[in-house]
Order: C-alpha cells, then structure tokens, then sequence
C-alpha cells in the first residue's frame, strides 16, 4: 500500500544526443543517432576521444547550458499546458541539477586572472548571474522554492526526488525539475584523468567495454500536484506519476561504488517501498549504464539481486553519452517514453555479456506489458538514486 | 516543523578571514584525511561536531541524510585542477584534483567518517549563502518522511572567485563581507522533539504569501483553452 501522496509528470521536454525535443528523442531511441566523434575546436581539448556534442545550439542565453536548459523548458511547459500566466498563480519550485553549471572554469578567464591582468570579467560576469535555478525563478518570477543540486552524476535525478518532496510536503503546486550540463574541456580531461573514458563508442554491460562516453543536453519535467495536474489537463487525471523515489550514499569511496552495490540497493528499495509496489511490478529497469566496468557490474549485481534472472534492463548512454547532471532527467523521461510505447530498444552498445555481466541487459527490441518502470543513477561521492515512474490509473 | 538536535560553528580567529589551516591539517590527519582538501576538512569538522553536540554523542544513527549547502563549492580545488590543465599535458593529470572539485566530495567523506547511508544532497546557490534554500528543501524531506534526521552543513571557503572579484575594481560585492570571511557551520534537524536541544525551525513556505482562488485558476485554464 503506497503511503506517500502522489506526484503527477504533467509534461517534459528534453534535448540530446539521442533528440531534440520529446518526437525526436522517440525516434532516435528506436533508430540510429549520430556517433559520438571527436569533440570540436570550441571544446578546445587535446585528447582525441569520442563525445555527443550537440550541433546548432545558439540562443540568446547568457551560456551554452542555459540555452540547452531553455529549450527542454520550453517543451516541457509546453507539453503540460502551463503558460507563464499559469505558472505566476501557482506555488511554483524550480530545482535543477548540474555539475559543471556551478563551476567557474573557464581556463582562459583563468589564466589571466593567475597572470595578473584579466582582460574580459565576462567569464565571471556570466558565472555570477546564478545556478540555473537562481535564473529560471528570476526569470519566471516563481515564488516557490529553489535549489540547484550538484550531486555530481545524479544531480538531475535527485532534483526531481527533491522536487517532488516539496509537492509531497506541501511547499509547492508545481515544480520545474530537470538536470543540464554541456560539454567543456575540464569534465573531458578530468573523466580521462580518472582513467574511465573509452577511446572508441561506448558500450555499456559489454564484455569489452572500455568505459564511458562524455555528453551533453538537458531534461526538464514539469511535476504537479494531483489537483493541479487535473487543472492543467482541463479536468482530466494525468496520465503519469512519479511513483516513489529513494536514495541512499554508500559511505565507501569517493569515485568507486560499493563492490556489492549496497547503497544502490537501499535507493531501490526505497523508492519500491515509497511507491508501494513489489520488484515483480516494475516492468524494466533503464540502468544508469555507463559502460564503466565497476558501474555496469556493481548495477547488474544489484539487479540480478532484487529482481532475479529474468529482469529486463538497458542503457541508453550508447546513444547520448554520459550527459552527467542531465542524465537522471533525461533518463527518467526516456523510460517514460519507453513505457510508454510497451517496447524497449536494444541496450545501446550492447553485443555479449561477460563473466561480470551474468544476466545480460535487453538485446534486441522487446515489447512487454506493464504500469512501472525504474531509472537509477549512481555518483561520485556514493551517491545512489532511484526513480519510478509509472501510469497514474495503475497506481 | 523540525527540531535542532545539535550545532556547531567553525570560524576564522578573530580579525582574520581564513579558518586557520593549522586545526584543519591537524583534523585532516586525526581522521585519515590524507587527501580531503580544506575545503572537506571544514565541512567535516563542522559536521563531527554538531553530531557530538547531540544526544547521540557522535554516534549518529545510520539512515541520517546529510545535505552540504555553498556557494562555490571546493573553488581552492577546482583551481588547483584548472592549474593542471595550463600546465601539464591533458593526458597527464591528476585525478585527485579532478574528483574533490566536485561539489559532492565533502558529503562523501562526512558519509564515510559517521557511517551515514541516508539521502545525499549537495546544493549550490551563487547569489548568497543558500541557507534558507537549503532548510526548505531540509524541511521537505523530513516532513515528506525521507528520512527521520538531517545533518545540513553550510561551508564557505575563500579563494580565486573572489581573488577575481577584489581586482575587478567598482564591483560592489568585492567588499562584501560574506565574499571575505570563511566559514562552516552545520545543523542537526530532527523530527523527534524529543532529540531536541535548542529549539524549532520552520522555514517560511515560499510562495504562501501568493494567494490565488481556485475559482481564478479554473477561469485561467478555462481561459485558455
């Protein structure tokens, strides 16, 4: 018996590799993406690995991620029938994840600042204007809570855990949550000094896989309230909830996840408890996967273990890459999608299991017939977070 | 409504705006802080502390969330990354300075230290300190039932943002005193009143002072389509 009131999706929008906006993002989910290549001059790194870095991102934004952020917004907003005379009387929270939105890093401000002679304060300027979230409440003139969490690689999940706590505990009616971060040299050569970038596509729970891919894009949904979601589809329940949510540290390792994945599966459990359902109610899993080896075998350990032989999971980051503080959203909406549609693609990357794999994630298109599906995403610093999403007249 | 079962407060010395690096390289080697930077050191020892000054003496019970609330996070980190890149070839960089530049780092060594395996949430808020933001979201979690307790710490270091800011002559926030003075400070809310020992919070519900009738909202809606 779920114990929690309910939160509604009442609408999303996202941008990635794998999409612009909610019709593409289908698509590319189903069909063929463009490979990640080697990151462009922009970019500016010297290490030649293969990114999914977005092309035509120009806006009027005050940075690359706000004008990755702006338009999953847009969609989102949209998509739910929120107008911003809707969304001014409402009690509206924003929290938005990121990693690199909240670092000033950009190296040629930098440099001359060490030099002694900055020559253009742009950079800080730009830096100084706010989180993400600080300018979305500006912006929109929200008088709801706020926060930008930097949880690192489960930033964006976790904002739209705490997102809907706030709608569970009655500070707000509606909240935007989502997760953003773009490509820039520091995340490109700090993921390879760690030693976990692959030189070649990334193939994730893959006997050879080499590691992760970087990427970039941003996700946004728009949560409500039941009694507001039924307002902004005129009457009509919505059709999709965040069923329960959990997230637990591993108190291990500040890079590496637990070997037994102890901390991911207390998230799972959680959140299975929060939304008062069994692991034999949720139809598949959509695993954070990063093509890692400690990730995907500490994951699939985890699943084997709460969910038997026979679970149902993938990975999409062979199609967008690891976008890091957009991730958890944006995975959250590509398993709504997917449940959507009673089908998952082929776990993308994917072509045999090995020793450390022992039950292999979706190989080919499967159809399938269920309300509920988890998404979870794992973190430097142990962070574990899991999300389930699931059709509102099921729950 | 939520209780405060404990605090603590790390300051700088009187007069000085950096908490003294001596205390922290000695707290750094206490607790097997080899390679925890300054910045996870103050967070930390703030954190021990007010889980000391609470009935449970330290011993905080194991579902605990800890939240990390700053403003620039570890910046002394980050730059020291940012001094690699100019510096070495990108190939041949130190990973240590990469992953404690990450906002997250100190929640994951005050995990490890107190054996906390409760929700994790690390905010940023660039435009002032973030507290208010972060006892809302506190107050969220532990009325939604997330959990029972919450150690929320509040850290500040000084560094190269605002080595920025001081030579950009005119710039108004250079001389504010919040960009100057180090800080870390840390909360232990609980929903038991009887772990209570000094007080109670409630944070003022954002947007409460907004008043709508359901009956506008129906005409906006109605309006609309």
């Amino acid at each position: 018996m779920r114990e929690h009131s309910k939160v509604c999706i009442a609408g999303c929008g996202c941008l990635s590799n794998a999409g612009d906006g909610i019709r593409n993002t289908l698509a590319g989910l189903y069909g063929d993406v463009p490979p990640p290549r080697r990151a462009s001059r922009r970019i500016g790194t010297t290490l030649d690995l293969p990114v999914f870095e977005l092309e035509h991102i120009s806006s009027e934004s005050p940075s690359r991620g706000m004008a990755l952020l702006d338009r999953a917004l847009a969609e989102a907003l949209e998509n739910a029938g929120a107008t911003e005379r809707i969304l001014q009387r409402a009690r509206v929270g924003v929290c938005i994840g990121t990693t690199v939105g909240v670092q000033l890093n950009d190296l040629e401000f930098y440099r001359t600042l060490k030099e002694g002679h900055p020559t253009s304060f742009d950079a800080l300027d730009a830096f100084l204007e706010g989180t993400p979230s600080e300018r979305l409440r500006e912006r929109l003139r929200l008088t709801g809570p706020e926060a930008t969490i930097s949880n690192a690689c489960a930033s964006g999940a976790d904002a739209v855990a705490a997102g809907a706590l706030w709608i569970e505990a009655d500070l707000c009616d509606l909240v935007i949550a989502g997760g953003v971060d773009e490509l820039s040299r520091v995340p490109i050569a700090g993921f390879h000094a760690l030693g976990v970038t692959s030189p070649e596509p990334c193939r994730p729970f893959d006997a050879e896989r080499k590691g992760l891919n970087l990427g970039e894009g941003a996700g946004v949904v728009l949560l409500a309230s039941p009694a507001w979601a039924k307002k902004l589809r005129n009457g009509h329940d919505s059709r999709w909830v965040l069923a329960g949510c959990g997230s637990s540290a591993d108190a291990y390792h500040i890079t590496s996840p637990h070997p037994e994945g102890l901390g991911l599966e207390r998230a799972i459990r959680q959140a299975l408890s929060r939304a008062g359902l069994q692991p034999g109610q949720i139809a598949f899993l959509n695993a954070h996967g990063t093509g890692t080896r400690s990730n995907d075998a500490c994951e699939c350990a985890v699943f084997r273990h709460l969910f038997g032989d026979r679970v149902r999971y993938l990975s999409t980051k062979g199609k967008t890459g690891h976008t890091l503080g957009a991730a958890g959203t944006l995975e959250l909406i590509f398993t709504l999608l997917m449940l959507r549609e009673g089908v998952l693609p082929p776990s993308a990357g994917f072509r045999s299991a090995g020793e450390d794999i022992p039950v292999p994630p979706v190989a080919e298109t499967t159809e399938f017939s269920g309300a509920f599906a988890l998404s979870t995403s794992l973190a430097f610093g142990g962070c574990n977070s899991a999300l389930i999403v699931g059709r509102e007249d099921a729950l | 409504m939520m209780y405060l079962a404990g605090k603590s407060e790390l300051l700088p010395p009187p007069g000085e705006h950096c908490i003294d690096r001596t205390f922290l390289a000695a707290f750094r080697k206490q607790h097997g802080l080899r390679r925890a930077d300054f910045y996870t050191a103050m967070a930390a020892a703030a954190a021990l502390a007010a889980a000391e000054d609470s009935c449970f003496q330290g011993r905080l019970p194991e579902e605990t969330g800890i939240f990390v609330s700053g403003r620039f996070g570890p910046q002394n980190t980050t730059a020291k990354f940012l001094d690699e890149l100019l510096t070495y070839p990108e190939d041949q960089l130190l990973a240590a300075a990469f992953s404690h530049s990450v906002h997250n780092a100190p929640a994951s060594y005050i995990a490890q230290m107190l054996s906390l395996t409760g929700p994790i949430l690390t905010m940023t808020r660039i435009r002032n300190t973030g507290i208010e933001s972060a006892l809302t979201s506190a107050a969220g979690f532990l009325a939604a039932d997330y959990c029972s307790r919450i150690l929320l710490i509040q850290v500040q270091e000084s560094g190269y943002i605002e080595e920025s800011l001081r030579k950009r002559n005119g710039t108004p926030d250079a001389n504010r005193t919040e960009f100057a003075r180090e800080h870390a400070s840390a909360l232990l809310l609980t929903r038991y009143e009887t772990e209570n020992r000094y007080g109670w919070i409630n944070p003022a519900a954002p947007g409460r002072d907004h008043p709508e009738s359901e009956e506008s909202h129906e005409q906006d809606l109605t309006g609309r389509n």
